[in-house]
């Protein structure tokens, strides 16, 4: 999930290093233009790779105290390791000067800001990263939801009923506004209670009713204590809408579509059958049953079922069967 | 001036009322009480009643409404009534077709009869071409998934998940990892339907997932393909064999 190395951005790292660079300048002056550059340079890059290196290994598993522990540990192991190393270069210069109360401060503060700022670079970067998928998914569950064509007929038959039954065309408004309220889903939280999504089912069914007439009638049988169980949102919803497009739509006589629930003690199993023309054809390009499927895996790994069936004497029976313990999964985002 | 017919098909009853109060608002002499509310209908109302001119919806049960215009094409007016952008606009607007966009806007209607009434008196075009490339500019939508019946079951793979596909007989074997089915498709209908860069036919009677493929093995004139996920071995038939080449 959490990526293992953090990665620069090129303009972050030119500020780190031009910052880097300002310190050793500052020291240099400091201390009297004597040749402590070198010793410094080492410092912060081995500081700087280390924070590097702990910032990926340790932060991504222990959050913030990972975070405190990483800064310590690369300021501390930075100066040790640079005095070793420098010590085994008897050639240099000013060797008496390391270890100094002032350079320990100054170098812990400055891998301390170089790793604190990588962090909260990387945060953001993820953060940002995180919130364009979650942008992603909610358009592609609404442009998989809601049609140009579903909305732009409806919005035609509401015109149409203004003219001739107003009360009717405010009813179909009222279902058009439930319909599409349920169509953005909450993909913060990513669940929705069965009850909510029978409501959304059928503002869709009644809307289709007024389009279609007599062609479609609809039953729905859900006690109301499972009302409050947990199921993907949009679920029942894909299931309704291929029963009615794909099976109901197709016949000039129409036909009727059913929804149905029962619960026992591991899970949940909701029907949608209609008696419209079945599936006939062997192939296809629609996106919702594909999606739904994969969002069952994503949700549920093997325990969730989706099965189709050739319904009798016609039609398509959908049975879709949500396991209730891990349900639990499915509140916790 | 004689009095003009039309027959307005449209499967949505509140959108066939409303289309034919629009034309009766503009056009008040054109007789619209002829109806249809599906393909098989509108096919039989216009070849009985030939009318002047047909409204179509273009999604309705039975036949649609491009398959209607080509069987009334030459014989009446064709005007689609459809629902936002399904077909190319631009198609619509050069050519012999003309059509309206739902919701129905009134004086965009009153550009379609005002043009009608122009033209009314002319042997109606011949639309057949102008639907033909109306058709070509559908965007290509390749299959997304296969369905098999297996006793009362209803099998659906997505199409990632098919490994390969076999003509057997006069059926066409279906392998992906959760195993084998049979469906009625041939080999060649199923080429045409799949996104050609995710699918190689090999061979006359095969067609493989590219990204299945693990290895392919040359032995003479012979060159057999292994796959990911399964572990039959496909031939490649000679004709098919530069597939291979180009890309090693």
């Amino acid at each position: 999930m959490t990526s293992k190395i953090v990665k620069f951005a090129l303009p972050y790292e030119w500020k780190a290093w031009g910052l880097a660079a300002l310190a050793i300048l500052i020291v240099w002056f400091l201390d009297g233009g004597r040749n402590v550059w070198f010793t410094w340079l080492v410092r912060l890059l081995v500081s700087y790779s280390l924070a590097i290196g702990l910032a990926g290994q340790v932060v991504p598993a222990f959050g913030l105290f990972g975070k405190v522990v990483a800064v310590i540990l690369s300021a501390s192991l930075a100066a040790v390791l640079t005095e070793h190393a420098l010590s085994l270069l008897p050639t240099l210069p000013y060797p008496a000067q390391l270890g100094g109360m002032k350079d320990e401060l100054i170098s812990t503060a400055f891998s301390s800001y170089l790793l604190i700022s990588s962090i909260m670079q990387e945060e953001s970067n993820r953060q940002a990263k995180s919130e364009r998928q979650m942008i992603d998914l909610k358009l592609n569950a609404l442009q998989a939801q809601i049609e140009p064509h579903f909305l732009y007929n409806t919005l035609a038959n509401v015109q149409q009923l203004v003219r001739s039954t107003p009360q009717v065309a405010d009813q179909m408004l009222q279902h058009l506004i439930t319909y599409l309220k349920a169509a953005i889903p909450d993909v913060r939280n990513g669940r929705g209670l069965l009850g909510q999504e029978v409501d959304r089912a059928k503002s869709y069914l009644q809307i289709m009713q007024i389009r279609m007439g007599e062609r479609l009638q609809f039953t729905i049988k859900i006690d109301d204590d499972l009302r409050q169980i947990a199921i993907p949102p949009l679920g029942l919803l894909t299931l309704v809408e291929n029963a009615v497009q794909h099976g109901i739509d197709r016949l000039p006589e129409g036909g009727t579509v059913t929804i149905s629930g029962t619960k026992d003690d591991k899970k949940l199993i909701l029907k949608v059958i209609d008696n419209g023309v079945g599936f006939g054809d062997e192939i296809g390009s629609g996106m919702g049953l594909t999606n739904l499927r994969e969002r069952l895996v994503t949700l549920y790994g093997k325990h969730a079922k989706l099965d189709l069936a050739h319904a009798s004497p016609r039609g398509v029976e959908a049975t879709l069967e949500l396991p209730l313990e891990t349900n639990l999964k499915l509140q916790t985002p | 001036m004689p009095n003009f017919s039309a027959v307005l098909v449209e499967d949505e009853p509140l959108l066939l009322q409303g289309l034919a109060a629009h034309l009766t608002t503009l056009w008040p002499e054109l007789d619209t009480s002829r109806t249809a509310k599906d393909g098989v209908e509108a096919v039989k109302i216009i070849s009985e009643k030939m009318p002047d001119i047909v409204f179509l919806d273009i999604h309705l049960p039975g036949l649609n409404g491009l398959e209607i215009a080509r069987l009334v094409s030459g014989r009446c007016h064709v005007v689609f009534v459809t629902a936002y952008a399904e077909y190319a606009a631009a198609a619509f607007e050069e050519g012999a077709l003309d059509f309206v966009v739902k919701p129905i806007v009134a004086e965009r209607l009153a550009v379609t009869t005002a043009r009608l009434r122009q033209r009314v008196t002319e042997p109606p075009t011949d639309v057949t071409e102008a639907l033909r490339r109306l058709t070509n500019l559908r965007q290509p939508e390749y299959i997304r998934w296969i369905q098999a019946t297996v006793g009362n079951q209803i099998k659906f793979v997505p199409i990632e998940e098919i490994i390969y596909f076999q003509a057997d007989a006069k059926y066409t074997k279906v392998v992906s990892k959760r195993g084998e089915c049979h469906i009625r498709r041939s080999i060649k209908e199923l080429v045409d339907g799949l996104d050609p860069d995710a699918f190689w036919q090999v061979h006359r009677g095969t067609i493989v997932q590219t990204n299945k493929i693990d290895a392919v093995t040359r032995n003479g004139e012979a060159m057999t393909l292994k796959l990911i996920g399964c572990g039959d071995k496909i031939a490649v038939s000679l004709p098919y064999q530069p597939l291979f080449k180009q890309r090693t």
